[in-house]
């Protein structure tokens, strides 16, 4: 993206002070039937087990769970919350190790790992950990790789 | 799946390529708004903001981009086009799937008004016991393009299909 001045940019991870450590703000979404049944419509995703609790039982799940889209979008909420308009998702990796069982409320958090200038010192890559955790644990985690362009200031008179 | 599948013949599907899926209907300002419903992402680039049109328009949220070539449940003329995941079609002898891994690299913005296509290729598939039954690691790589040919996102994909609670990994 280009990197345009602009004087109405939301707060951006560019202005504050990103280090190794720095914890992104905690995301909170209670996995409601109604969220799955939105998610399943929002995303084109209509596979039952994602908001039939028997069809996930025969599959062998104990009920309906979130699909992946649904994680990958919080995550992907979860940075813009932080980053601002001026950061941007390079890379998203993300490993499913529990299901986020429907009734569940989901918590996404996120830690900063590592921080790359470009040779030109236009951009940051921030190298970013997280996790998805509901009542059962540790459901799912994810490294994420955020472009963050730094921006001329204007003067708005 | 039905019985009677010649369960090697799954071997020969490693870098099997499907077909290329093009988007039905390009991105929108809905079909973005819906999307960003479910994550209550409030992110004004996605939207017809000022912040947005600074930028060159409203973008679509990168992860978006599995759901912009999603085949619709119904169409007017009756063509159904595959499933966009190649590894739900490989000839194996189970009845469930599980999604355990995505890699997503993002290689350039998708705005409203894109319309996208993907090709899938099989890279892997490895037979594996695991607690919930006996199945197979299937492994793909999509890659989706815009209508200017740009290479907009790579997507590798690991799917566990498998036969609940069954015993002995077959392959």
């Amino acid at each position: 993206m280009a990197a345009v001045a602009d004087p109405v940019s939301t707060p951006s991870a560019a202005s504050r002070e990103i280090r190794a450590g720095s914890r992104l703000p905690v995301v909170t979404m209670p996995v409601t039937l109604q969220k799955l049944v939105i998610s399943a419509g929002g995303q084109r995703d209509f596979n039952p087990i994602h908001y039939d609790a028997e069809a996930a039982q025969a599959a062998g799940m104990r009920t309906a769970f979130a699909n992946t889209f649904f994680q990958q979008g919080l995550l992907n909420r979860a940075v813009n919350d932080w980053a601002g308009t001026s950061g941007h998702l390079r890379r998203l990796a993300l490993s499913m190790r529990a299901p986020i069982y429907l009734g569940s409320t989901l918590v996404v958090s996120g830690m900063v790992t590592g921080v790359h200038s470009t040779a030109e010192g236009a951009a940051d890559e921030i190298e970013v950990v997280l996790e998805l955790a509901t009542e059962d644990g540790v459901c799912s985690e994810a490294t994420a790789t955020v472009v963050i362009v730094h921006r001329e200031t204007r003067t708005v008179n | 799946m039905s019985g009677g599948v010649a369960y090697e013949s799954w071997r020969s599907w490693i870098g099997k390529r499907g077909p290329v899926l093009v988007a039905r209907y390009p991105v929108s300002a809905a079909s973005v708004a819906y999307f960003c419903e479910f994550t209550e992402d409030g992110n004004p680039l996605y939207y017809d903001t000022p912040d947005a049109r600074a930028r060159g328009g409203p973008l679509a949220p990168p992860t978006f981009v599995a759901t912009a070539v999603r085949t619709p449940t119904f169409v007017s003329d009756g063509v159904a086009a595959p499933h966009q995941l190649l590894a739900v079609t490989v000839p194996l002898d189970i009845t469930a799937r599980i999604n355990v891994r995505v890699d997503q690299e993002f290689l350039q913005p998708v705005r409203h008004g894109d319309l996208l296509r993907c090709q899938s290729e099989i890279t892997d598939i490895v037979p594996k016991r695991t607690k919930l039954g006996s199945g197979y690691f299937i492994t793909e790589e999509i890659r989706y393009w815009n209508q200017r040919e740009e290479l907009v996102a790579v997507v590798t994909n690991t799917v566990f299909s498998y036969r609940p609670g069954t015993d002995g990994g077959r392959g």
